[in-house]
Protein backbone atom coordinates (compact mmCIF):
# COMPACT_ATOMS: atom_id res chain seq x y z
CA UNK A 1 0.00 0.00 0.00
CA UNK A 2 1.35 3.46 -0.87
CA UNK A 3 1.88 6.47 1.45
CA UNK A 4 -0.55 9.05 0.79
CA UNK A 5 1.09 12.43 -0.52
CA UNK A 6 -0.65 14.47 2.57
CA UNK A 7 1.38 11.83 5.25
CA UNK A 8 4.85 12.11 3.50
CA UNK A 9 4.63 15.88 3.92
CA UNK A 10 3.44 15.48 7.29
CA UNK A 11 6.02 13.02 7.74
CA UNK A 12 9.00 14.44 6.13
CA UNK A 13 8.45 17.98 8.06
CA UNK A 14 8.11 16.43 11.59
CA UNK A 15 11.63 14.67 10.41
CA UNK A 16 12.68 18.35 9.15
CA UNK A 17 11.41 20.07 12.50
CA UNK A 18 12.84 17.00 14.76
CA UNK A 19 16.44 17.47 13.20
CA UNK A 20 16.15 21.26 13.47
CA UNK A 21 15.15 20.92 17.01
CA UNK A 22 18.04 18.96 17.67
CA UNK A 23 20.61 20.89 15.54
CA UNK A 24 19.25 24.46 17.16
CA UNK A 25 19.96 23.32 20.62
CA UNK A 26 23.39 22.09 20.19
CA UNK A 27 24.45 26.20 19.68
CA UNK A 28 28.33 25.20 20.23
CA UNK A 29 27.84 22.78 17.43
CA UNK A 30 26.32 25.34 14.77
CA UNK A 31 27.75 28.76 15.95
CA UNK A 32 25.58 31.90 16.63
CA UNK A 33 24.57 32.41 12.77
CA UNK A 34 23.15 29.28 11.54
CA UNK A 35 21.19 28.62 15.41
CA UNK A 36 19.93 32.17 14.37
CA UNK A 37 19.15 31.17 11.10
CA UNK A 38 17.27 27.73 11.84
CA UNK A 39 15.38 29.98 14.69
CA UNK A 40 14.14 32.10 11.73
CA UNK A 41 13.35 28.32 9.76
CA UNK A 42 10.72 27.40 12.78
CA UNK A 43 9.06 30.96 11.80
CA UNK A 44 7.41 29.30 8.99
CA UNK A 45 7.68 25.82 9.71
CA UNK A 46 5.92 25.55 12.98
CA UNK A 47 2.46 27.36 11.93
CA UNK A 48 2.36 25.17 8.85
CA UNK A 49 3.25 22.15 11.34
CA UNK A 50 0.20 23.37 12.92
CA UNK A 51 -2.07 23.76 10.07
CA UNK A 52 -1.56 20.01 9.08
CA UNK A 53 -2.92 18.96 12.58
CA UNK A 54 -5.52 21.11 12.83
CA UNK A 55 -8.18 18.38 12.34
CA UNK A 56 -6.56 16.25 15.26
CA UNK A 57 -6.13 18.95 17.36
CA UNK A 58 -10.01 19.96 17.04
CA UNK A 59 -10.97 16.43 16.69
CA UNK A 60 -9.00 15.74 20.00
CA UNK A 61 -10.38 19.30 21.65
CA UNK A 62 -13.69 17.98 20.52
CA UNK A 63 -13.52 14.15 22.67
CA UNK A 64 -11.39 15.91 25.47
CA UNK A 65 -14.78 18.36 26.19
CA UNK A 66 -17.36 15.42 25.58
CA UNK A 67 -15.69 12.79 27.92
CA UNK A 68 -12.72 14.95 29.75
CA UNK A 69 -13.17 12.23 32.29
CA UNK A 70 -11.76 9.11 30.17
CA UNK A 71 -7.77 9.92 30.08
CA UNK A 72 -6.24 8.35 27.12
CA UNK A 73 -2.89 8.52 25.45
CA UNK A 74 -4.67 11.12 22.95
CA UNK A 75 -5.19 13.27 26.07
CA UNK A 76 -1.90 12.89 27.17
CA UNK A 77 -0.98 13.92 23.95
CA UNK A 78 -3.29 16.79 23.91
CA UNK A 79 -1.96 18.16 26.91
CA UNK A 80 1.67 18.13 25.80
CA UNK A 81 0.97 19.47 23.02
CA UNK A 82 -0.82 22.50 24.54
CA UNK A 83 1.94 22.76 27.17
CA UNK A 84 4.80 22.72 24.05
CA UNK A 85 2.82 25.55 21.82
CA UNK A 86 3.59 28.02 23.90
CA UNK A 87 6.91 27.03 25.45
CA UNK A 88 8.12 26.97 21.94
CA UNK A 89 6.63 30.26 20.64
CA UNK A 90 8.05 31.91 23.39
CA UNK A 91 11.33 30.33 23.05
CA UNK A 92 11.39 31.16 19.01
CA UNK A 93 10.19 34.98 19.79
CA UNK A 94 12.49 35.74 22.41
CA UNK A 95 15.21 33.82 20.43
CA UNK A 96 14.28 36.72 17.17
CA UNK A 97 13.94 39.39 20.17
CA UNK A 98 17.59 39.19 21.10
CA UNK A 99 18.99 37.99 17.36
CA UNK A 100 22.50 39.49 16.77
CA UNK A 101 23.31 37.84 13.42
CA UNK A 102 20.13 36.64 11.53
CA UNK A 103 17.69 40.07 12.19
CA UNK A 104 19.99 42.77 12.06
CA UNK A 105 21.87 41.11 8.35
CA UNK A 106 17.65 41.82 7.13
CA UNK A 107 18.06 45.37 8.55
CA UNK A 108 16.28 44.76 11.74
CA UNK A 109 18.12 45.70 15.53
CA UNK A 110 16.46 43.30 17.95
CA UNK A 111 17.01 44.45 21.53
CA UNK A 112 19.28 42.97 24.26
CA UNK A 113 17.49 42.31 26.91
CA UNK A 114 18.16 40.27 30.46
CA UNK A 115 14.19 39.34 30.06
CA UNK A 116 14.11 38.18 26.37
CA UNK A 117 17.85 36.40 27.13
CA UNK A 118 16.85 34.51 30.04
CA UNK A 119 13.47 33.19 28.34
CA UNK A 120 15.21 31.87 25.20
CA UNK A 121 17.65 29.72 27.08
CA UNK A 122 14.70 28.26 30.24
CA UNK A 123 12.20 27.87 27.46
CA UNK A 124 15.21 26.26 25.71
CA UNK A 125 15.75 23.64 27.91
CA UNK A 126 12.00 22.72 28.44
CA UNK A 127 11.04 22.17 24.93
CA UNK A 128 13.87 20.00 23.91
CA UNK A 129 12.14 17.65 26.89
CA UNK A 130 8.62 18.34 25.40
CA UNK A 131 9.46 17.93 21.81
CA UNK A 132 11.19 14.35 23.06
CA UNK A 133 7.95 13.74 24.63
CA UNK A 134 5.83 15.03 21.76
CA UNK A 135 7.54 12.68 19.39
CA UNK A 136 7.54 9.77 21.57
CA UNK A 137 3.62 9.85 21.95
CA UNK A 138 3.74 9.48 17.96
CA UNK A 139 6.04 6.90 17.80
CA UNK A 140 3.94 4.20 16.08
CA UNK A 141 2.40 6.62 13.75
CA UNK A 142 6.67 7.62 12.81
CA UNK A 143 7.42 3.64 12.65
CA UNK A 144 4.69 3.14 10.60
CA UNK A 145 5.13 5.34 8.22
CA UNK A 146 8.93 5.03 8.21
CA UNK A 147 8.30 0.98 7.58
CA UNK A 148 6.04 1.86 4.80
CA UNK A 149 8.27 4.15 2.59
CA UNK A 150 10.79 2.11 3.44
CA UNK A 151 8.79 -1.43 2.20
CA UNK A 152 7.88 0.94 -0.82
CA UNK A 153 11.70 1.95 -2.07
CA UNK A 154 12.76 -1.53 -1.65
CA UNK A 155 9.94 -2.55 -4.06
CA UNK A 156 10.53 -0.19 -6.56
CA UNK B 1 -14.67 26.91 1.31
CA UNK B 2 -12.52 25.59 -1.09
CA UNK B 3 -8.90 23.74 0.08
CA UNK B 4 -6.74 26.40 0.09
CA UNK B 5 -8.68 29.00 1.30
CA UNK B 6 -9.68 27.01 4.65
CA UNK B 7 -5.48 26.45 4.84
CA UNK B 8 -5.49 30.48 4.60
CA UNK B 9 -8.19 30.85 7.37
CA UNK B 10 -6.44 28.14 9.70
CA UNK B 11 -3.05 29.89 9.02
CA UNK B 12 -4.00 32.93 10.05
CA UNK B 13 -5.94 31.46 13.12
CA UNK B 14 -2.56 30.05 14.26
CA UNK B 15 -1.04 32.85 13.29
CA UNK B 16 -3.34 34.90 15.63
CA UNK B 17 -2.85 32.20 18.37
CA UNK B 18 0.96 32.76 18.25
CA UNK B 19 0.63 36.79 18.47
CA UNK B 20 -1.25 36.07 21.95
CA UNK B 21 1.55 34.08 23.25
CA UNK B 22 4.51 36.49 22.14
CA UNK B 23 1.85 39.35 23.59
CA UNK B 24 1.50 37.45 26.48
CA UNK B 25 5.54 37.10 26.85
CA UNK B 26 5.27 40.97 26.55
CA UNK B 27 3.12 41.08 29.76
CA UNK B 28 5.46 38.60 31.50
CA UNK B 29 8.30 40.96 30.84
CA UNK B 30 7.25 43.86 32.51
CA UNK B 31 5.32 42.22 35.41
CA UNK B 32 7.15 40.94 38.57
CA UNK B 33 7.22 37.07 37.68
CA UNK B 34 9.38 38.59 34.58
CA UNK B 35 12.70 37.47 37.49
CA UNK B 36 11.60 33.83 37.09
CA UNK B 37 13.62 33.89 34.25
CA UNK B 38 15.14 37.46 33.96
CA UNK B 39 19.08 37.11 33.50
CA UNK B 40 19.15 40.10 35.10
CA UNK B 41 21.88 39.15 38.69
CA UNK B 42 19.02 41.09 40.60
CA UNK B 43 16.02 38.57 39.49
CA UNK B 44 18.38 35.52 39.98
CA UNK B 45 19.19 36.47 43.47
CA UNK B 46 15.38 36.98 44.25
CA UNK B 47 14.65 33.62 42.60
CA UNK B 48 17.14 31.59 43.98
CA UNK B 49 17.68 33.20 46.86
CA UNK B 50 21.81 32.95 47.33
CA UNK B 51 23.99 35.32 45.58
CA UNK B 52 26.75 35.27 43.02
CA UNK B 53 29.95 35.28 43.77
CA UNK B 54 31.53 38.94 43.65
CA UNK B 55 33.50 38.48 40.22
CA UNK B 56 32.07 35.46 39.28
CA UNK B 57 29.05 35.51 36.45
CA UNK B 58 25.93 33.55 37.50
CA UNK B 59 25.66 30.13 35.45
CA UNK B 60 23.19 31.68 32.70
CA UNK B 61 25.06 34.59 32.21
CA UNK B 62 27.98 32.54 31.48
CA UNK B 63 26.13 30.42 28.57
CA UNK B 64 24.86 34.06 27.53
CA UNK B 65 28.18 35.09 27.13
CA UNK B 66 29.80 32.48 25.43
CA UNK B 67 27.13 32.52 23.02
CA UNK B 68 27.35 36.12 22.53
CA UNK B 69 31.24 35.25 21.53
CA UNK B 70 30.65 31.84 20.54
CA UNK B 71 30.06 32.70 15.94
CA UNK B 72 32.90 30.36 14.61
CA UNK B 73 30.19 29.07 12.72
CA UNK B 74 29.55 25.11 12.10
CA UNK B 75 32.03 23.42 14.81
CA UNK B 76 32.48 19.85 13.41
CA UNK B 77 34.64 19.56 16.94
CA UNK B 78 31.89 20.01 18.91
CA UNK B 79 29.83 17.47 17.92
CA UNK B 80 29.35 15.92 21.11
CA UNK B 81 26.76 18.38 22.09
CA UNK B 82 24.45 17.08 18.98
CA UNK B 83 25.24 13.60 20.48
CA UNK B 84 24.29 15.07 24.25
CA UNK B 85 20.74 16.67 22.04
CA UNK B 86 20.00 13.54 21.03
CA UNK B 87 20.71 10.99 24.30
CA UNK B 88 18.13 13.56 25.74
CA UNK B 89 15.94 12.62 22.44
CA UNK B 90 16.39 8.89 22.69
CA UNK B 91 16.26 8.20 26.50
CA UNK B 92 12.59 10.67 26.47
CA UNK B 93 11.69 8.36 24.28
CA UNK B 94 12.64 5.51 25.21
CA UNK B 95 10.84 6.06 28.38
CA UNK B 96 7.70 6.76 27.04
CA UNK B 97 7.66 3.62 24.46
CA UNK B 98 8.34 1.40 27.47
CA UNK B 99 5.55 2.42 29.26
CA UNK B 100 3.19 2.13 26.17
CA UNK B 101 4.19 -1.04 25.14
CA UNK B 102 3.95 -2.11 29.03
CA UNK B 103 0.53 -0.85 29.05
CA UNK B 104 -0.60 -2.60 25.55
CA UNK B 105 0.94 -5.91 26.30
CA UNK B 106 -0.79 -5.71 30.42
CA UNK B 107 -4.01 -5.08 28.37
CA UNK B 108 -4.05 -7.37 25.94
CA UNK B 109 -2.94 -10.26 28.45
CA UNK B 110 -5.98 -8.80 30.76
CA UNK B 111 -8.60 -9.32 27.83
CA UNK B 112 -10.49 -12.39 26.97
CA UNK B 113 -9.08 -15.00 24.63
CA UNK B 114 -10.80 -14.73 21.12
CA UNK B 115 -13.51 -17.73 20.77
CA UNK B 116 -12.07 -20.14 17.89
CA UNK B 117 -14.01 -19.58 14.53
CA UNK B 118 -15.98 -21.77 13.01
Amino acid sequence: MGVPRRTKFDYWLDVMLLIAMTLDYSFRFTGLAIHEWIGVAFVVLLPVHLVQHWDWVVRTTRRLRASWRSFGRESVRWFVDLLLLPVMVLCVASGLLVSRRALPAIGLHPVDDAFWNGLHTTSADVTVFIVALHVALSWRWMLSVTRRLVRRRAAA
Amino acid sequence: MNGRRRYAARLLVVVAIIAVVVGLGFVWRVSPAASIVSNDREGREGREGRPVPAGAPAPDEERFERRRKGDGGLSLGSVDEVVQTMLIGVGVMAVVVLIDRTRRRRRASAAPPLAPRR
